[in-house]
């Protein structure tokens, strides 16, 4: 693609980003996993026709679909983790607790648990009247959410902004 | 969600709070039935590789890091991770 004007300051140099940077092959082109100390890390997608040439100039086309916002902030992200304006610190998952509870609910139920049965292993107190108390419900919306993110409600997760 | 702060959790669960939403992602991924099936079916040559990609990224003193392609990433790629480690 011819650009309009210069590209400016942005050269491919992936291993200049980061203290640690991993190169994966695949199929399509390579995934690269840029790691610095104190900080999210980046993975960038590099499709095998369209990489930068190392060390050339590149610029970042963000195409108006209906994901556009997402690409913004991927490329607002992408310029910060490279070095230009603000670092971007690594912050810790809020949801992350919910999910842990959430795996450890669905590995007892896969090993044959039931709820009640969970729940008399993980709840202190157990509940007196455990079939219309509000933890069951509560333990069953968790399993249930626990289900849907194995089918594949995990790429929520794999967003610039993951959601819960 | 209430009700999962009043959980008690066995400690291996709580350090997996400590993982990133990416982190996360991967625990969910390696419990899909079907995920699993891959890698269970999966020969000798492709644990080798898994094996050897997890011992560079370990032990490579390089700054750089290149793993070359996995023998199961075309059946790995439509689920939305990068590669890993067996489940």
């Amino acid at each position: 693609m011819r650009w309009a004007a210069s590209a400016g300051d942005l050269r491919f140099h992936p291993e200049r980003w980061g203290d640690r940077v991993v190169r994966i092959a695949s199929p399509t082109g390579s995934h690269l996993l840029i790691r610095r100390h104190g900080a999210s890390e980046l993975s960038l997608w590099l499709p095998a026709r369209a990489e930068p040439i190392p060390g050339g100039s590149f610029g970042l086309y963000l195409h108006p679909d209906t994901n556009h916002v997402d690409r913004v902030r991927a490329a607002s992200n992408f310029r910060r983790a490279i070095g230009l304006g603000l670092s971007i610190r690594a912050a810790p998952f809020a949801q992350a607790h919910r999910h842990a509870a959430m795996l450890c609910l669905y590995d007892l139920a896969q090993a044959g648990a039931s709820l009640r049965d969970i729940a008399a292993q993980l709840l202190e107190p157990m509940p007196d009247d455990w079939r219309s108390s509000s933890e069951r419900s509560d333990l069953r919306r968790l399993a249930e959410a626990a289900s849907e993110m194995v089918a594949g409600g995990y790429r929520q997760l794999l967003g610039s902004r993951p959601v819960s | 969600m209430p009700g999962y702060n009043r959980l008690r959790l066995p400690e291996g669960y709580h350090a997996l709070a400590n993982l990133n939403a990416r982190g996360f992602a991967w625990e969910w991924l390696r419990r899909n039935p079907d995920f699993r099936s891959i890698w269970l079916s999966a020969g000798a040559t492709a644990r080798r590789a898994a094996s050897a990609a997890d011992a560079a990224l370990r032990r490579s003193p390089r700054p750089q890091v290149n793993i070359p392609q996995h023998p199961l990433a075309r059946r790995w790629s439509p689920w939305g991770l990068t590669f890993r480690s067996a489940p």
